[in-house]
C-alpha cells in the first residue's frame, strides 16, 4: 500500500525524482508514525554505474575488520576509529547496507543507520526539524536523505567561500563599530 | 492694500479666468499630445497611462478592473524603463495560512547564498539588500557589535557564528503603526506589505523598525535587464519606483503558490525552515514545539514571526 502510495506522489510531482523505496516497511513509518509523510529525493546515480558488486562476487568478503590497501580511495574520519566498512554496508551483498537490527537496506534509505548513533537528529530529520526540503512548504514533503549532503565517509563539511559582503550605497562607508565599553567611566 | 488696488485694476469677471485657463490648459495638452510619441514625454509612458498612474488608487481599495489595469501599466513600465517583458500578477494571501519562519543557528555558516538568492528572485537594486548575515563571536550576543561585512577565505570563520536577519513580519508591526498613509499593511497571512505606488517616502516605517529591515531607494533602482526576474507580482517583486521604502515580504509571488522562499531554496545548510502555522503538521510547528527558539528583541512586543534556536 505504502509502495503504491508512494508511486503516486512521485508521479504527482515531475521534475524532482523520487527514490525507489526497497523496503516500504522501512521508511521509517515504524519509528515515527506521528510524522508527517516525506519522499526522498533519487541519489545520484553513480551507484548504478559503478556498483559495488562489479568487483566484489557475493560471499567472498572477508569479515575481518581491517584497513582496506587496495583502491578504496576513502579514508573513513567518522566514529573515531570506531568503524570499518561492513559497519554499514552489507558484507553478503556490497550494493546493499545493513542495519545494527539486521535489515538490508538500499543505500538511499542509509538514515537508517545514520539514526543507530544520532537518534536526535534522525528524529528532527523525520519531523522537519533538520534536513533540507526540495519541495515547496506545503503538499508533498521531498527532502534530501542524510546521504545527500554529507559524506558517510566524512561528514562534516568543508568550509567555503561566502558570497560577497552586501553593498553600500555610494558616498557612505562601511558602519564602523566602536570597541566595547571597557574604558573608564566619564568623569566631570 | 497695493494688491488689492492691482486687484481692482483687473478685470473680475469669472469669464475672463476660465477663458485663461482653459486657453492655458488647451495649450499644455496639446504641446503634451504633440510631443508624446516624439520626446517620450510622461517618463516614456502615454499620456492615458500617466493620468491612469496619477489617480491610482490605494492597493486595497482598487477594484478588480482597476486592478487589472494597474497590472497591465506596471508591465509597460518595465517594458519602457528596462526594455525587458515582465509578468506582473496579483496574488492574495491563502486561506487558513499564517507564515513563520525559523532559522537554525546552528546550521548557518555565513555562505551568504541566501542574500544573492534573494537579490536575484527580488529585483533588487545593487545598493539594497534584504538579508543580512550577522557575524558574531562566539558566546556573544551584542548585536551592536555584530559584523555584517565580514570577508574571509573560508566561513565559518573560527570562533564566529552567524546570525541571518531579515524583515521579521512581526504580528504587532510598528512599521505600520508609524505610517502616515496607510501604504504598509500586515496581510491576512501574516506578511508585512508594501504598496510601492502608494508610499510618500517618508521613511517613517524606516525609523520604527527595530530590525532595520526597511530600505529606501535613493535612486532608480540599479537593475541591469539581463537580471530582472520577469515573474513578479504587485505587493512583491516588481520594479520598484524611486523614492519608496521597500522591504522582505516572504517571496509573496512564490510562497502564496506554495513554493518556498527563494532564501529557504538556495540555503545548502537546511538552516532555514518555513511555513505554515496554522497548520499542527507542519515542519515549523514542530520547531517550536519541540527547539529552545527565541526572538531577536522580544520585549519590544512587536511578536516577530521569525524565530532562531540552535542544535544545541
Amino acid at each position: 500500500m505504502l509502495r503504491f502510495l508512494l508511486a503516486i506522489v512521485a508521479v504527482a510531482t515531475p521534475g524532482i525524482p523520487v527514490a525507489e523505496e526497497a523496503d516500504p516497511d522501512l521508511t521509517g513509518t515504524q519509528l515515527y508514525p506521528e510524522a508527517p509523510r516525506f519522499v526522498i529525493r533519487a541519489g545520484n546515480n553513480k551507484t548504478k554505474f559503478y556498483k559495488c558488486s562489479r568487483c566484489h562476487e557475493e560471499g567472498d568478503t572477508d569479515p575481518e575488520p581491517r584497513r582496506l590497501k587496495t583502491r578504496h580511495t576513502r579514508e573513513i574520519d567518522h566514529g573515531g576509529n570506531r568503524f570499518w566498512c561492513l559497519t554499514c554496508h552489507d558484507g553478503d551483498d556490497l550494493d546493499f547496507l545493513r542495519t545494527s537490527r539486521n535489515e538490508k537496506i538500499v543505500f538511499d534509505q542509509a538514515y537508517l543507520i545514520c539514526g543507530s548513533c544520532h537518534a536526535d537528529r534522525q528524529k528532527d530529520w523525520y519531523f522537519g526539524g533538520h534536513g533540507k526540503r526540495i519541495s515547496g512548504w506545503q503538499d508533498e514533503r521531498i527532502i534530501l536523505a542524510c546521504t545527500q549532503c554529507h559524506d558517510p565517509h566524512t561528514p562534516a563539511r568543508e568550509p567555503r567561500k561566502p558570497q560577497p559582503p552586501p553593498p553600500v550605497r555610494t558616498g557612505l562607508e562601511r558602519q564602523q563599530h566602536h570597541p566595547p565599553a571597557t574604558s573608564r567611566a566619564w568623569e566631570p | 492694500m497695493k494688491r488689492r488696488q492691482k486687484t481692482e485694476n483687473m478685470p473680475e469677471t469669472i469669464d475672463h479666468y476660465r477663458r485663461t485657463f482653459l486657453k492655458r490648459l488647451g495649450l499644455t495638452t496639446a504641446t503634451a499630445v504633440s510631443t508624446t510619441s516624439a520626446h517620450g514625454a510622461w517618463g516614456g509612458k502615454t499620456l492615458g497611462d500617466a493620468f491612469a498612474d496619477f489617480f491610482q488608487q490605494h492597493y486595497q481599495r482598487m477594484t478588480t478592473e482597476e486592478l487589472k489595469q494597474t497590472l497591465g501599466r506596471i508591465e509597460r513600465k518595465a517594458q519602457n524603463q528596462y526594455g525587458v517583458n515582465i509578468t506582473c500578477t496579483d496574488t492574495p494571501p491563502l486561506e487558513g495560512v499564517v507564515f513563520g519562519y525559523a532559522i537554525n543557528i546552528s546550521k548557518c555558516k555565513g555562505y551568504r547564498d541566501c542574500v544573492e538568492a534573494c537579490a536575484t528572485e527580488n529585483n533588487l537594486s545593487a545598493d539594497i539588500r534584504y538579508i543580512h548575515v550577522l557575524e558574531l563571536d562566539k558566546g556573544s550576543m551584542n548585536l551592536e557589535l555584530a559584523d555584517r561585512y565580514y570577508e574571509h577565505e573560508t566561513v565559518p570563520f573560527e570562533g564566529k557564528y552567524y546570525l541571518p536577519i531579515q524583515c521579521m513580519q512581526c504580528d504587532n508591526p510598528p512599521c505600520v503603526k508609524a505610517c502616515p498613509v496607510e501604504a504598509t499593511w500586515k496581510e491576512s497571512d501574516g506578511i508585512v506589505v508594501v504598496d510601492y505606488d502608494w508610499c510618500i517616502g517618508c521613511r517613517y516605517c524606516m525609523a520604527a523598525c527595530p530590525y532595520s529591515a526597511r530600505f529606501f531607494n535613493w535612486t532608480r533602482p540599479q537593475l541591469p535587464a539581463e537580471r530582472i526576474n520577469p515573474n513578479t507580482n504587485y505587493l512583491g517583486n516588481r520594479p520598484r519606483p524611486v523614492g519608496v521604502v521597500e522591504k522582505c515580504h516572504f517571496c509573496t509571488q512564490r510562497t502564496r503558490k506554495g513554493l518556498q522562499p527563494a532564501c529557504q531554496e538556495a540555503c545548502p545548510t537546511g538552516a532555514r525552515i518555513f511555513g505554515n502555522l496554522l497548520d499542527p503538521n507542519s515542519e515549523i510547528r514542530y520547531v517550536l514545539e519541540n527547539k529552545a527558539v527565541f526572538r531577536l528583541k522580544e520585549e519590544l512586543g512587536t511578536d516577530p514571526k521569525f524565530w532562531y534556536f540552535s542544535d544545541r
